[in-house]
């Protein structure tokens, strides 16, 4: 899957490693504010919506929609230069967060915004982490 | 002080506005200060000089073009360089053009800075801290160092995010998607900005490009091209601003500050709810209600344009037409010199220099002066500056005006 520049690695913090964690065992787990039930994505310690300071962890169901994406086809980093063309999305999960990742599988040309998408959990076991990806849903590997 | 120019001339939107509300935030400097002086360097490649060089060469030549007495400078205020961000860089760039001043600044809206540091050096000349600004930003990101313009930031390196081409392209999508804006519409405002930037000698592409050529170019970042994205050029431009009182006597006609404006989507693109409408609208709005004036009576606009969808989504914003026909409204007029409403007319971000901004204040003022020979906007007498940072993260917006009432 990847050349010898590897994947860039997520940025592991105190705060954000239950979500590296739980990717690690195939959930997305995302923050619950305690006392505005807003949902956090990324992991923060503070709820941006209320300042307060106790969140829990939900797992999040996986459904969600794509927003956007776009197909790039520069080379801007050593390590995507064997996947080019790739594509990047905004996909936003039925809980409420919106997120960054790579869509795989199923032609570019299918895609549409409001596509239902499926999680494609991407181990890097060399590398020790696991990325979200997604796929559309019902869209063979 | 008189919001309504000579004749009345003042949109139907500013009318109600004035009447809805009695009292109009900044109405009172409307047209107190003005930018006198405009200078800029070389654009595009240009080895050999640093950053700082760029700001002094940019500094000298606005000095020179409107003959003010350099002791009397007593503010110096810059956006730092994109490619190499350092701490009090106003003030390194004080002592570099041996100035003393009373103010330095710099600000980070990233290409909304050039607009905002204006409003600044107006609210401290107001406060009475100093009498002449100069304002300047200069850089050399092409032939030292691009790496900052392709930077991840946080969670996104994972999934190859790097820089802004992509994250501008999931924009676009979503505008075509919502409105049918096409490639073709956008492809006229990468037309218009290269033809316009090779009637410039200066400008870092001299020539000028053909629809087909626009679609033809190689993607980048689908359903950006290579003639959707701005350029990384090197170079700097700088501008001095004082009051309307003193500009009478200094060498150029002044181009009077009429409206300005901000506005902070502010989030991470990918957390904002709407990418449809930027920060436009807010300080469109506010600038628009400073000045006393609405789109009708904007003889030009100098829209940023890092990427082709962004001076659309702009003109939506600026109330030109509704929100979704930037597109057609584009492709109608071809946004030339000579047509209704010319854009970026010594070429912008596209063509004229990568540079965040600062080239289309400088162009705004030309154009307002007359002196601009076969790009002149005939008998422009106001036009509309955009600034803009980020993935539409800040935004800000200046009307400028010849008129002084």
């Amino acid at each position: 899957m990847t050349n010898e520049h590897g994947n860039p690695a997520p940025e592991i913090t105190i705060v954000n490693a239950p979500y590296w964690e739980g990717l690690r065992e195939h959930r997305i787990d995302v923050q619950q504010c305690c006392h505005c039930q807003a949902v956090s994505f990324p992991p923060v310690r503070r709820c941006a919506a209320c300042l307060g300071t106790e969140l829990s962890w939900l797992s999040a169901s996986g459904s969600a929609t794509l927003v956007s994406w776009t197909v790039i086809h520069q080379g801007y980093h050593p390590a995507f230069a064997d996947r080019l063309p790739y594509i990047v999305a905004v996909v936003r999960l039925a809980e409420g967060a919106n997120l960054v990742a790579n869509v795989v599988h199923g032609p570019v040309e299918d895609l549409y915004v409001g596509m239902p998408m499926t999680p494609v959990f991407q181990d890097f076991a060399d590398l020790g982490f696991t990325l979200l990806w997604f796929a559309p849903t019902g869209a063979n590997s | 002080m008189p919001l309504l120019g000579p004749g009345g001339r003042c949109s139907a939107r500013a009318v109600g506005d004035l009447i809805r509300e009695s009292f109009v935030p900044g109405a009172a400097l409307r047209g107190k200060y003005a930018i006198v002086g405009v200078g800029e360097t070389r654009y595009g490649k240009v080895p050999g000089v640093s950053a700082l060089e760029h700001n002094v060469d940019a500094i000298a030549a606005a000095i020179a073009d409107c003959g003010i007495d350099k002791a009397e400078i007593d503010g110096v205020l810059t956006k730092a360089p994109t490619s190499n961000f350092q701490m009090l860089w106003s003030a390194t760039v004080a002592q570099a053009i041996g100035v003393v001043p009373r103010v330095t600044a710099t600000l980070d809206q990233a290409g909304a800075s050039n607009i905002g540091l204006i409003g600044y050096a107006i609210m401290c000349m107001e406060l009475g801290m100093c009498s002449a600004v100069v304002i300047s930003y200069g850089d050399n990101p092409a032939t030292a160092s691009r790496t900052a313009y392709a930077r991840p930031r946080g969670e996104h390196a994972p999934y190859g995010l790097f820089g802004v081409a992509a994250a501008y392209a999931m924009i676009a999508r979503s505008h075509m998607d919502a409105f049918g804006t096409s490639r073709e519409q956008m492809g006229t405002v990468a037309v218009a900005c290269r033809q316009h930037a090779s009637m410039n000698s200066n400008a870092h592409f001299q020539q000028a490009i053909t629809l087909d050529d626009y679609l033809n170019a190689r993607p980048v970042a689908e359903p950006f091209h290579l003639l959707d994205c701005c350029p990384v050029s090197d170079g700097g431009a700088a501008i001095v601003v004082t009051s309307a009182e003193r500009a009478r006597d200094l060498a150029r006609p002044p181009v009077y500050v009429l409206g300005l404006g901000q506005g902070s989507p502010a989030w991470d693109f990918e957390r904002r709810t709407d990418w449809l409408t930027s920060g436009a609208a807010v300080s469109g709005a506010m600038a628009y209600r400073m000045a006393g004036l609405g789109p009708s009576e904007m003889d030009f606009a100098q829209l940023y344009d890092c990427f082709s969808i962004v001076p659309i989504i702009t003109l939506e914003d600026y109330g030109f037409c509704a929100k979704g026909e930037g597109g057609a409204l584009v492709a109608s007029t071809g946004m030339q010199i000579g047509s209704k409403l010319p854009l970026n007319t010594s070429g912008g971000l596209l063509g004229e220099t990568g540079m965040p901004g600062m080239q289309l204040v400088v162009e705004g003022v030309r154009q307002l002066r007359g002196e601009c020979g076969e790009r002149q906007v005939a008998g422009a007498q106001s036009g509309i500056i955009s600034g803009q940072g980020g993935v539409m993260t800040t935004h800000a917006t200046m009307v400028l005006g010849n008129q002084a009432s």
